[in-house]
C-alpha cells in the first residue's frame, strides 16, 4: 500500500471524524462538481445555439435575397450560391423549393426537379418570414438547426422558400468542457482538503476537550490547570486555553474570598442553591477559613456578629482588628485555639461579651475534599439561654433561700415548744403564733410556686365566685400588718363606702392583692406609707396599691413582669424575692380579663393598679369552672 | 456565760435565738445587719458571733471578712445559711475559720456547738 493511500485511509478513517460524514463530504463533492460542470456545459450550449440560430437566420435572409427562382432549372448561379453558402456555414442540407415542394436548388443536385423531402420540425411549412427550429434527432444523428425562410423578391414567380439545416459545431465547447470541468473540480477538491483538514484538527480539540471534561467530571474545578491544551495551536484550543485560564482565575478568586461553592459542594451534593440561601439567613453565624485564618465563607449572621463588612467581596481574616467589641472576644476566642492556623482538635466555649451578651463559640478543624485545611467557626447568640439559666437558677437558689426561712422558723419554734424548757405562757403563745404564721408564709410560697409552674405549662384555671372585695382587702391588710408595724411603716385602707360583688376567683385575686401589699412593705424603708385602696364603678374595679418606697426605674417596668426577674436595682437585691410574684399577679389579673399597670419613678415610691371587669371572666374563659 | 452577737434580720430568728441563749446564761447583743453588727462589734468586746448570711445593707460575708480582715478577731462565728450554694460559700470561706450552720437548724444542736466553741475560746463576758 502506497504512502498516500496510507494517508487517505488515515484521511477518511480517522477517528475523531465519522465514516458518515467523511461520505456525506465526498457525495456532497460530487454532486457539487458534476452539477456545476453540466449547468456550465448546458449554458455554454444555449450560448453558442443562440448565436448560431442569429447568425444563420441573417445569412439565409440575405440568400433568399440573393436566390433567383426565375432562372431555368439548373441555374448555374443558384448553385453558386448555395455552394458558397454551403463553404461559409456547415449545411447538411440546402434547398429552394416551391410552394408545391418542387426542388428548384439544392446543394445535393440530384434533388432538383424533385419533390423536397419532408423534415419533421415545429415551424410553418410555408412561412411569410424567416423561422428558426431544431430538428428532432433521428437514428442517432446530431441534433440539427433549420433555418426557413421565404423568398420574397420582386423576381419571384411564385412563392419559393429556402431550408437551410445546419449542423451546430459544438467543438469548441467539446474542447473547453473538460478544462473547465477539471478546473472546478481541481478548485473545489483543494477547497474540500482545506476545509476537511480544518474540520478534522478542530474535531481534534474538540474531541479532547470533551474527553477532558468526562475525564474530570467529578473534580472539574481541581483538574482545571492541567486541562490546558498545549500542543493545539488552533482557534479552538486557544479560546479553550483561554477559558480554562479565565476558570482558573475565577476559581482561585472563588476559594480566596468566596468559598460558599467550595463549602457547598461539602456540604451538599443536592440543591445548592437552597442551601445556601438557608445557611446565609440561619441564626447561626458560620464562617469557614483557610490555613491562613483568611476567610473563605461568612454568612450575613457571622459577619453582623463579628462586624465584618456585609459585603461578601470584601476580604476578611480571622485576625482583623477592626471588628465590634463582642467580634474581637469572639475572634479573640477562636485565634486563642487556633493562633490563625487550624486547631488541633475542636473548641467549644463561651465568650462573654460586652452588655450581658453570650456567644457559643465552636472552633472545628476540617479537611475538604482536597484535603487542604481548613478551621470551621460557627458562632451562636445564647445570651438570651443564659440569661434564662441564670434565672433559673438564681429563682431556684432564691425559692429554696424562701423556704427554708419559714421552715427554720416552723422547726425551731417547734422544738421549743416540744424540749418543755421554756414554760412561760407569753413564750408559748409566741411559738404558737409564730409557727401558725410561717406555716401560712409558706404554704403561700408554695402555691406562688405552684402557680408559676401552671403558667409554664398554661395550666391555670379560674374557680369563679362571688367575692367579696371589702372582706378580701380587709383580710389582706390584716395578713400584713404585722409586718407594717415591724418596719413602723404606716399601712392604710381607704375602701369607698359601697364596693360591687366581683365574679372571681376569691383566692387568686387574694394572691395579688397579697403580693402588692408584699411588695410595697418590703421595697418601703422604716417610716414610710403603705396605701391600699379601690375604686369600683358598674364595669370595672380598680385595687391599687401605692407605697412610698425605693420606687421602679421606668426602664424595669417590663423586666419585673417577666418571670425571674427583678429590677436592675442593689436596693432591690438586698430583699429576698424569688421575681415570681409580679408576674403570677399580672397572669391572675389577665386570666380575669384585667390587668396591672404601674406608675413610679426611682425614689418616688410605686403605684401598682390591679384592674378587672366587673363580669368578665366567664367571657374571657367560657371553659373555667363556675362555683 | 458568754456575750454573744447574733446578726439576723429575721425578727422570729432572732427572738429565737435570744430566748435559747439567755436560757442558758449568755448574754445576747442584737443587731439586724451587718452594719449593726459592725457597729456593736467596734464597742464591745464579745466572745462569739452567730450571723445569717443573706441580709440588707451588708451581708453576713461581708461581715465575716471585716471581722477576720480588719477588726483581725480570732472568735469562733457560726454563719446561719438558707442558701443552696453550701459547698461554694465553704469554699469561698475556707481560709476565715468560720463555722457554717445549714437553716433549718435544730436550736439545741446549735446551742450545743456555739458552747463548744465558746469552751476553746476565751470569754470575754466572764473576764469582765
Amino acid at each position: 500500500m502506497g504512502a498516500w493511500q496510507r494517508r487517505l485511509r488515515r484521511l477518511m478513517t480517522t477517528e475523531e471524524i465519522p465514516r458518515a460524514i467523511g461520505l456525506m463530504l465526498v457525495l456532497v463533492f460530487v454532486i457539487a462538481v458534476g452539477g456545476v460542470s453540466l449547468v456550465t456545459y448546458l449554458h455554454q450550449r444555449s450560448q453558442a445555439n443562440a448565436q448560431l440560430a442569429s447568425a444563420l437566420q441573417k445569412a439565409v435572409e440575405l440568400l433568399a435575397d440573393r436566390v433567383d427562382p426565375s432562372r431555368p432549372v439548373p441555374a448555374n448561379e443558384n448553385q453558386l450560391l448555395l455552394n458558397q453558402f454551403a463553404a461559409r456555414y456547415p449545411c447538411v442540407g440546402l434547398r429552394v423549393y416551391t410552394k408545391q415542394d418542387k426542388v428548384l436548388a439544392s446543394l445535393n443536385q440530384s434533388e432538383i426537379g424533385q419533390p423536397r423531402p419532408p423534415i419533421r420540425v415545429g415551424i410553418p411549412e410555408y412561412p411569410s418570414e424567416v423561422q428558426v427550429g431544431w430538428v428532432r434527432p433521428i437514428d442517432g444523428q446530431p441534433e440539427r438547426l433549420l433555418v426557413r425562410a421565404p423568398v420574397l423578391h420582386s423576381r419571384v414567380p411564385e412563392p419559393c422558400y429556402i431550408d437551410a439545416l445546419l449542423a451546430p459545431d459544438y467543438n469548441a465547447i467539446g474542447r473547453d468542457f473538460p478544462a473547465a470541468a477539471m478546473s472546478v473540480a481541481a478548485a473545489a477538491t483543494a477547497a474540500l482538503l482545506v476545509v476537511y483538514r480544518r474540520l478534522r484538527r478542530d474535531m481534534a480539540t474538540v474531541t479532547r476537550i470533551a474527553e477532558n471534561l468526562v475525564h474530570n467530571n467529578d473534580h472539574f474545578a481541581d483538574a482545571l490547570p492541567e486541562m490546558r491544551i498545549v500542543s493545539a495551536r488552533d482557534h479552538i484550543a486557544e479560546c479553550w486555553n483561554r477559558f480554562v485560564d479565565l476558570a482558573c482565575g475565577l476559581d482561585e478568586e472563588v476559594r480566596r474570598s468566596n468559598a460558599s461553592s467550595e463549602l457547598l459542594a461539602v456540604l451538599s451534593r443536592s440543591d445548592a442553591g437552597e442551601l445556601a440561601g438557608a445557611m446565609m439567613a440561619a441564626p447561626l453565624g458560620v464562617v469557614l477559613a483557610n490555613e491562613q485564618g483568611v476567610v473563605l465563607y461568612a454568612n450575613a449572621m457571622s459577619r453582623r456578629l463579628i462586624g465584618w463588612p456585609l459585603d461578601e467581596s470584601t476580604t476578611v481574616t480571622l485576625t482583623d482588628e477592626n471588628m465590634l467589641p463582642d467580634g474581637q472576644r469572639i475572634l479573640g476566642c477562636v485565634n486563642g485555639c487556633t493562633a490563625g492556623g487550624v486547631p488541633a482538635r475542636a473548641l467549644d466555649a463561651q465568650v462573654e461579651g460586652i452588655d450581658g451578651s453570650y456567644y457559643q463559640v465552636k472552633v472545628i478543624p476540617a479537611r475538604n475534599s482536597q484535603q487542604s485545611t481548613r478551621v470551621l467557626v460557627l458562632v451562636l447568640d445564647v445570651s438570651q439561654q443564659v440569661r434564662a439559666d441564670k434565672a433559673r437558677e438564681e429563682f431556684v437558689s432564691q425559692v429554696t433561700h424562701e423556704l427554708r426561712t419559714p421552715l427554720t422558723n416552723i422547726r425551731a419554734y417547734t422544738e421549743t415548744l416540744a424540749s418543755g424548757q421554756f414554760d412561760d405562757p407569753q413564750v408559748i403563745t409566741e411559738c404558737y403564733n409564730v409557727i401558725t404564721k410561717e406555716t401560712r408564709r409558706l404554704a403561700r410560697l408554695v402555691e406562688d410556686i405552684l402557680s408559676i409552674s401552671q403558667l409554664e405549662v398554661g395550666s391555670m384555671r379560674l374557680v369563679l365566685d362571688n367575692v367579696d372585695l371589702r372582706a378580701l382587702l380587709t383580710e389582706a391588710v390584716r395578713d400584713v400588718r404585722g409586718i407594717a408595724e415591724t418596719k413602723n411603716i404606716d399601712l392604710q385602707l381607704a375602701l369607698p363606702a359601697k364596693l360591687a360583688t366581683l365574679k372571681a376567683d376569691r383566692d387568686k385575686l387574694a394572691v395579688v392583692v397579697n403580693n402588692l401589699l408584699g411588695n410595697a412593705l418590703k421595697y418601703t424603708p422604716a417610716g414610710g406609707q403603705v396605701t391600699l385602696s379601690c375604686k369600683s364603678t358598674d364595669a370595672q374595679v380598680q385595687i391599687s396599691v401605692r407605697d412610698s418606697g425605693i420606687g421602679i426605674d421606668p426602664k424595669d417596668h417590663g423586666r419585673i413582669f417577666e418571670k425571674f426577674q427583678r429590677a436592675d436595682d442593689d436596693a432591690v437585691r438586698a430583699e429576698s424575692g424569688t421575681g415570681i410574684g409580679l408576674t403570677t399577679a399580672r397572669e391572675i389579673m389577665q386570666q380575669h380579663g384585667g390587668d396591672i399597670t404601674l406608675v413610679s419613678r426611682k425614689g418616688e415610691g410605686a403605684t401598682f393598679t390591679a384592674s378587672l371587669p366587673v363580669s368578665s371572666s366567664v367571657q374571657r374563659f367560657p371553659e373555667a369552672a363556675t362555683v | 456565760m458568754a456575750r454573744i452577737l447574733v446578726a439576723e434580720d429575721d425578727i422570729h430568728v432572732m427572738r429565737l435565738m435570744a430566748l435559747w441563749l439567755s436560757k442558758s446564761g449568755h448574754e445576747v447583743l442584737e443587731a439586724a445587719n451587718g452594719m449593726e453588727a459592725k457597729a456593736v462589734l467596734a464597742s464591745t468586746e464579745v466572745d462569739c458571733i452567730v450571723t445569717d448570711v443573706n441580709m440588707p445593707v451588708c451581708d453576713g460575708i461581708e461581715l465575716v471578712r471585716w471581722v477576720r480582715e480588719e477588726a483581725k478577731l480570732t472568735i469562733p462565728i457560726t454563719l446561719l445559711s438558707a442558701r443552696c450554694d453550701q459547698e461554694d460559700l465553704t469554699e469561698r470561706l475556707r481560709d476565715l475559720d468560720v463555722e457554717i450552720y445549714p437553716k433549718p437548724f435544730s436550736p439545741s444542736r446549735l446551742l450545743v456547738e456555739i458552747e463548744s466553741k465558746l469552751t476553746k475560746a476565751p470569754s470575754a463576758a466572764g473576764s469582765n
